[in-house]
């Protein structure tokens, strides 16, 4: 057959295509991955307050009335008030912000999750004004990088909502907001899933739940 | 330094200027002989020894005043310290006080807007879908808009376990063959699906094959480049029959297998006879050579897929899959028809894509034998977010490579090499532009093709 030899083209697309990837990210290989992600637009907004000393000591003094109970003193998430905190029934577990996926998240994602917040975190547009944000931003960029072995630990644990979400649904299309839909649309939808993504039945249940926990209404 | 302090030192300073001045007398007795008596000086020198027993007294009772100042300054710090930490605490109790009054109006809140006594509704029904626009300019073409592309997805839920999905096409290709424009409306998929228990789901009615993960999961708006891979038209999209499905996880982390297997009616001959070039995938109900409505070949075809999926962590996964599918195909049925597909896709981060498909198909007939087609393709993409730059034209695009090949088995060999860059306008409307080069036995196939579309998925 004169059809160019498939398993060496293929293989050479491949090769290509990874030592792409590993030369990309050889440097820096995201140890946890968002599950919470802000809008494109949002995320480009420029942080109009410049990273100095004032911007950072007046952000740390909001993060320890703001974010030090839930979060902990040095944003690793292991405050105080970390083992009560639930999303729809369940435990859930403050954001390590020296994650290193929060670390290349832009300012303007971080600004737009502090405003909004995603439950059980509050949104804080209104409890702080929109300077007092971008310094909260400038001081979660000095927190230290995480740790290796407390991203492990973290991966121990079962899947969450929001890991089958990612895991699942974003290997073929970016993943949607879950307030674009309503609870009985995303229950349909995910009944759909269920069939064409083949998705699991527990996995179909959580996933079912954080979806319509975090929908949005009409 | 205290008052207190202060005055001691400076009484005992002035009792030592006293005992100064007197030594100072007595350590010239020669001249003060002439003016003083023994008595007197006596006298005197019982004053100056009293006076420095008294600045010895008083040098004690300060350092015991000294002493005692070092401890009330040690209590205060003590007490300074206590107040910081009592702050503290008061602090932290605040916020939680603040966190437990937030659950309690959260949970208030929650029980008004969705009081048990109301239960949600079981049925739904909604619609999804996308549509695109397509620019192109070709070999032999003058550039201009050829194609726009309208596919709902309807959606119905019965209750828990049953759903009806149908998706249409109504599609406008200009440039068609032939020339001018053409109108397509095509029923795509519709099928209904039944969930009988945690691992089995059954399906009834016109269903997305899943031969492959392509034609399910890679299709449409889902596929980053404008056209679909060589090869895939050597498999049928759909089919008419019934599936049984599901899937089995693997522990807590993940991984799960799936499966499916499938009935349907296969493919058939356009004409009714075996001749090679008759084959149609499309299938295998129509009419007969002798104008007669029927099921051509009386037997359906069997399918199935088997799938691992193997995460490791979000957007970090590997899926492998196999599936077949075989049946009679001519009206006579004297002939086999047969696909094999090998499918995987690979993600590496949230930014690397990998995925491709290997498919061989075998089909008997009258004029050629045995005929064998061959088909594959490898997709790479990645999203510029990952090099870290915040800019917001790199964070929104994503660089495509895709290698495709394809034998008819007929006299038709192609490969092709296309270079994409999509736009993420928001997460569901792209922007994509690509250049493909197709290289072909056939001359008339060969050449380049440019393509810009506008894709919205909703």
């Amino acid at each position: 057959m004169n059809l160019p030899q498939p398993s060496r083209n293929i293989g050479r697309s491949l090769a290509a295509a990874v030592m792409l990837a590993g030369a990309l990210f050889a440097e820096d290989a995201p140890a946890k991955l968002p599950l919470w992600l802000a809008p494109p637009d949002a995320a480009a907004k420029i942080n109009p307050v410049r990273s100095d000393a004032n911007s950072i000591a007046a952000g740390k003094e909001l993060f320890i009335v703001a974010c030090v109970p839930c979060h902990g003193p040095n944003g690793r998430g292991d405050g105080v008030a970390a083992p009560t905190l639930e999303r729809d029934g369940k435990p859930i577990r403050p954001a390590d912000l020296g994650d290193a996926k929060i670390k290349k998240e832009s300012d303007g994602a971080l600004f737009w999750k502090i405003s909004n917040g995603n439950n059980p975190m509050p949104a804080m547009q209104e409890s702080l004004s929109e300077t007092q944000r971008w310094q909260l931003v400038n001081y979660l960029r000095t927190l230290p990088a995480q740790a290796k072995a407390a991203d492990a630990a973290a991966r121990k644990s079962s899947l969450s909502g929001a890991e089958i979400y990612s895991m699942y649904c974003g290997r073929c299309h970016p993943e949607r907001y879950p307030a674009e839909r309503t609870a009985a649309q995303w229950k349909t939808i995910v009944l759909w899933m269920r069939v064409r993504a083949n998705l699991p039945a527990a996995h179909v249940r959580t996933l079912s739940e954080y979806l319509q926990a975090s929908s949005g209404t009409n | 330094m205290n008052a207190h302090s202060t005055k001691i030192i400076s009484r005992a300073l002035g009792l030592a200027g006293a005992g100064c001045a007197a030594a100072f007398m007595l350590s010239s007795p020669m001249s003060l002989n002439a003016e003083v008596s023994e008595e007197e000086f006596r006298q005197l020198k019982d004053v100056v020894k009293q006076l420095a027993e008294k600045m010895q007294s008083l040098e004690k009772i300060h350092q015991a005043d000294v002493q005692t100042h070092e401890k009330d300054l040690d209590l205060i710090r003590q007490l300074q310290t206590k107040v910081d930490e009592t702050q503290k605490t008061a602090t932290t109790a605040v916020a939680k006080a603040d966190a437990a009054v937030g659950k309690a109006e959260a949970a208030v809140d929650s029980s008004r807007n969705a009081p048990p006594e109301i239960p949600q509704a079981t049925r739904n029904f909604m619609i999804l879908g996308d549509t695109e626009v397509q620019y192109a300019k070709g070999t032999g073409h003058n550039g201009g808009f050829v194609f726009a592309d309208f596919a709902p997805i309807f959606l119905y839920r019965g209750n828990e376990n049953v759903l009806f999905e149908a998706g249409f096409d109504f599609s406008l290709q200009n440039n068609a063959t032939g020339g001018g424009a053409s109108t397509t409306i095509n029923l795509s998929f519709a099928q209904l699906d039944y969930v009988i228990n945690d691992y089995a789901t059954l399906i009834a009615g016109n269903m997305l094959l899943p031969l492959g993960e392509y034609s399910e999961r890679g299709a449409g708006w889902l596929n980053k480049i404008p056209d679909s891979p060589l090869g895939r038209d050597l498999l049928p999209g759909a089919g008419i029959g019934a599936q049984l499905r599901g899937a089995i996880p693997l522990g807590r982390h993940g991984i799960s297998v799936n499966y499916a297997v499938w009935g349907a009616n296969g493919p058939s001959s356009t004409d009714g006879t075996g001749a090679a070039g008759s084959l149609d995938l499309g299938g295998n109900v129509g009419l007969r050579s002798d104008n007669a409505i029927a099921n051509l070949h009386g037997n359906p075809a069997g399918g199935a897929r088997v799938g691992l999926f193997l995460p490791w962590k979000p957007h970090y996964d590997i899926e492998l899959g196999v599936s077949g599918q075989a049946s009679e195909w001519d009206d006579a049925g004297q002939h086999l028809w047969s696909a094999t597909v090998l499918d995987t896709s690979i993600h590496l981060s949230t930014f690397v894509e990998l995925k491709g498909e290997y498919i061989k198909t075998h089909y008997g007939s009258d004029d050629l034998g045995n005929v064998s087609t061959e088909g594959y393709w490898a997709q790479a993409g990645y999203k510029l977010a990952g090099i870290g730059y915040d800019l917001p034209v790199l964070r929104n695009a994503e660089l495509l490579y895709r290698y495709d090949a394809e034998n008819t088995g007929l006299g038709t060999i192609m490969h092709r090499n296309t270079v994409g860059l999509l736009y993420y306008l928001t997460s569901t409307l792209w922007l994509e532009a690509d250049y493909e080069f197709l290289h072909s036995t056939d001359p008339g196939g060969q050449g380049y093709l440019w393509m810009l579309q506008l894709s919205y998925g909703f």
